[in-house]
């Protein structure tokens, strides 16, 4: 793959001369990492999804990206784009892990797209004020919420205005991710107790099942890549206001850890707290699920801005794991290699939660266990901590420099399929466009 | 309190010559900016460990052990009174009442008088029975029964009296040369694993300090250790369960008056969690202690209102751990005695200091519903309040060896803080003053 792009990042210098002020290489080996980085999108406001969103199609081998126009494949060993949907969507959800399809929302139902075709198909019609975020693994069902926040426009984020006339060559595009009012705004919404559903809807029948009514602030449905009726979703707002992570089978299903009884046949389960505050400023959020559907980890602050871990919850056996992370190491999002052996971060700006001065950074982690068995090697701990949390610690390694990149813009980094490589958006040359870090050090 | 000082300083400094201690008795730490105090001048003079409250008349005098006996000292003027000649057994505080200082020696409880020097039995201890607390009204001691036929009835089993302090080696101790203490050594886990699995199973007793009634509590086949009454409450005892910190939950509270099972302070969940080195408040509000989760990973004071059941942890970096804190009589401060690579506990790169930690807490940004709800949930079922530690450091110890442990503590006027050090050689007993040295006095 390395060797494709050093060909190709001459060709596509080419090719994007026509852009003017874009004349930077496509390939290139960050000095002060030593990794090689790829610019996969060609087009200024190019993203990659949310990091949660699966977003690899064709076996793994093309990696979505929206653009202003629609939806593109980038081929990853080549660095080749194709432009598979044109128009506007309201919501690419994701990849479905089955079959490869694209998934998303537009006017007033779910739709799939064929990315070998082009050819997309209305699936589900949604109900009047709903919005659907996640497809289960075996793509027969999405997961969203019915509200009517849209009536209360007081309520809505007041996000800074983008420059008059554009931005030019060279500026840094600002993302929609932070922005000043942000945190206002979720304690706003939260405290506003908004009436709503949660509801899957059935891509074959189009039947809309309601799972919960609540004045929660339902959000971030994802379900389970592996268990078809698994849905994990939050509780939004300010993380700290909030008891955030929850599980709940949506229809039949092997119980929950802890939980008494498998989901009854026509479903749901009771909803289940993955994790429980116990401390003031407290804070868990941005949760993704492992490759194999075992595991929920999330950024979890004990407390806010003060102590790091990743946290990770095994839903099938009640496991825990909490992973150490130091200040400048705390990241925006995490992610999980598809072997479950590696993590990534996306840093931070000084200006996030974990008020970092050196963390601008793209990072890899390896995450280590802490058993400390030389201080006691012949006295196993004793059964009574069996279900204790098994600590850790993350040891890092850099990735990308993001010095130059603007956090209003969430990097929302991913592993490709593969394990190879670490996806994620940047505007750290001006436009927003689509990166790859290789996780390997490039050959010098 | 610091004028007095220098003008001490020229005489004793002409005591001690004879000794070979050409040292100056008072000098400003260049590396801190704060006034340091040899408060002993006799090599091998020990102040108490640092739960143990070691002040008498008022606050104004300190006990420290010698060779010899037991010594005072006024810690405003530095004068030294040699209070017991001969065996002192085991001093193990003050009375806060009556400012008696209490030991064990010859299996008596005994109360030495300051002023008149007497001292007095009070109470004989039963066979394999041994104190090391007295309550706060002066009617009680507590401490173990212990089922092992004892070997020397009021001091550790099996061991000579712990303050007989060996004679120092030909020659003297030596600047340099730091004579080594005996609270870490190597080998020490492997003791306290072993002491774990082999210790034998004893019965926790008070004895009345007027009537000698031997009054036992209850048996337990813990390693049961660190007793210690509340400063205020006189039926309320803390105590221990020792052994490695990271399979023992450890810290206990129980009223001796009631027939109620003790009560756990912190219930780990982490796997090589561990709560350690507790201490009581001046006021009896509180009991403070070590919490690490993991240990050597993530450090935390924490702090638990055995009234209201209230929790506030402050969380510590590594290089501000200390093998033992503490608190000023106000609560406003707390102290740390740092640590060293290659003893028990983190190997932070430099912590050899004695510090003094300016409580923060951690900002609060909650919701005021959040914030409300939690307030209905206040006590034990409330969220822990969580803050942080700024430093300023002390003394620099660069010369100390920590096979002496600091044990750090604060005068009850809370000026200045009392350790134990090697730094100069010989074991001598220290007082670093709070306050930062005014930059205009002397320094002798």
């Amino acid at each position: 793959m390395k060797f494709l792009f050093s060909l190709l990042s001459s060709l596509a210098g080419l090719a994007l001369s026509a852009h003017a002020a874009d004349a930077l290489p496509r390939s290139w080996i960050d000095p002060d990492t030593g990794h090689r980085i790829v610019q996969l999108s060609t087009e200024p406001g190019s993203a990659c999804l949310y990091f949660t969103q699966y977003g690899y199609a064709a076996n793994g081998t093309k990696l979505l990206m929206t653009t202003p126009h629609g939806i593109d494949l980038v081929t990853l060993a080549t660095g080749e784009i194709e432009h598979v949907y044109e128009g506007r969507t309201n919501r690419v959800i994701q990849v479905g892990r089955k079959t490869g399809a694209i998934f998303f929302t537009k006017e007033d139902g779910v739709y799939a797209l064929d990315p070998a075709t082009r050819q997309s198909r209305l699936l589900a019609k949604l109900p009047p004020h709903s919005s659907v975020t996640t497809v289960n693994s075996d793509e027969t069902m999405v997961a969203g919420a019915i509200s009517e926040s849209e009536r209360r426009p007081d309520l809505a984020p007041r996000l800074p205005a983008a420059p008059a006339g554009g931005y030019q060559p060279g500026q840094t595009q600002l993302g929609h991710d932070n922005y000043p009012d942000k945190v206002a705004m979720m304690a706003r919404r939260l405290a506003a107790r908004i009436p709503m559903t949660m509801i899957t809807v059935n891509l074959q029948t189009g039947a809309v099942k309601e799972l919960l009514h609540s004045t929660d602030w339902l959000n971030h449905f994802q379900f389970s890549p592996t268990d078809p009726t698994l849905l994990m979703y939050a509780h939004e707002g300010a993380w700290w206001d909030v008891d955030r992570l929850w599980l709940m089978r949506v229809a039949a299903g092997a119980p929950l850890p802890g939980a008494a009884a498998a989901a009854p046949s026509d479903g749901p389960s009771e909803p289940m707290l993955v994790q429980k505050r116990t401390m003031a400023m407290e804070s868990a959020g941005h949760e993704f699920w492992s490759n194999d559907g075992q595991w929920v980890y999330y950024d979890h602050k004990m407390p806010n801005a003060e102590v790091f871990w990743v946290g990770g919850f095994n839903v099938v056996t009640g496991a825990r794991v909490q992973y150490h992370v130091d200040r400048d190491q705390w990241s925006v999002h995490y992610n999980n290699s598809e072997d479950g052996t590696l993590f990534s971060g996306d840093g931070g700006a000084e200006t996030n939660a974990a008020h970092a001065k050196d963390g601008k950074w793209i990072y890899l982690f390896r995450p280590q266990l802490i058993t400390r068995t030389e201080l006691a090697p012949n006295t196993p701990p004793p059964p009574s901590q069996d279900q204790m949390i098994q600590a850790g610690a993350f040891r890092f390694e850099r990735l990308v420099n993001l010095a130059k990149h603007d956090y209003s813009l969430e990097p929302n980094n991913s592993f490709t399929p593969d394990g190879k490589w670490v996806v994620f958006r940047s505007n750290l040359r001006g436009p927003i466009q689509v990166y790859a870090v290789e996780v390997a050090k490039a050959q010098q | 309190m610091k004028y007095l000082f220098p003008f001490l300083a020229a005489p004793a400094v002409v005591a001690l010559a004879a000794q070979a201690q050409e040292l100056p008795r008072s000098w400003i730490d260049p590396d801190t900016g704060h006034r340091v105090v040899q408060l002993s001048t006799e090599p091998n003079s020990n102040s108490l460990y640092f739960t143990q409250y070691a002040y008498t008349d008022g606050g104004t005098r300190l006990i420290m052990t010698t060779r010899h006996g037991v010594d005072l000292v006024t810690v405003s003027t530095g004068a030294i009174e040699h209070v017991l000649e001969g065996n002192s057994g085991r001093v193990f505080q003050a009375g806060r009442k009556t400012g008696k200082i209490f030991l064990t020696r010859n299996g008596y409880v005994c109360s030495l008088d300051p002023d008149t020097k007497v001292l007095t039995q009070l109470a004989k201890l039963p066979e394999g029975g041994s104190v090391v607390t007295v309550n706060s009204d002066e009617t009680l001691a507590g401490g173990s029964i212990s089922d092992a036929v004892p070997q020397a009835s009021g001091g550790r089993r099996g061991q000579p009296p712990a303050e007989q302090n060996p004679p120092p080696p030909p020659g003297g101790y030596r600047p340099g040369f730091p004579q080594p203490g005996h609270d870490d050594y190597p080998g020490k886990l492997d003791m306290m694993i072993r002491g774990q699995a082999r210790h034998p199973a004893s019965t926790l007793f008070t004895i009345n300090l007027q009537t000698g009634e031997v009054k036992r509590l209850f048996h337990t086949t813990e390693w049961a250790n660190h007793f210690q009454f509340s400063p205020t409450d006189p039926t309320l005892m803390s105590f221990a369960h020792e052994g490695p910190w990271w399979l023992v939950d450890r810290v206990w509270l129980m009223h001796v008056d009631r027939d109620a099972p003790p009560m756990l302070v912190h219930q780990r969940t982490m796997k090589m969690e561990i709560a350690n080195h507790e201490y009581w408040s001046a006021d009896g509000q509180w009991l403070c202690y070590d919490c690490e989760t993991p240990m050597n990973e993530v450090f935390w004071v924490a702090s638990y209102n055995v009234y209201t059941g209230e929790r506030v942890w402050y969380h510590l970096t590594l290089d501000q751990w200390s093998i033992h804190y503490n608190r000023s009589p106000d609560g406003t401060l707390y102290s740390g005695d740092g640590g060293e690579p290659g003893h028990l506990g983190p190997q932070p790169p430099h912590s050899k200091w004695i510090y003094l930690f300016h409580p923060k807490m951690v900002p609060e940004l909650r919701i005021p519903s959040a914030q409300a709800a939690e307030a209905a949930e206040a006590g034990p079922n409330g969220l822990i309040k969580v803050g942080y530690f700024e430093t300023e450091k002390l003394v620099n110890l660069a010369n100390h060896s920590y096979s002496l442990e600091p044990n750090g503590n604060f005068t009850p006027d809370g000026k200045w803080i009392v350790f134990r050090s090697n730094m100069r050689g010989p074991i001598q007993v220290y007082a670093v003053e709070v306050a930062k040295a005014n930059s205009t006095a002397s320094t002798p």
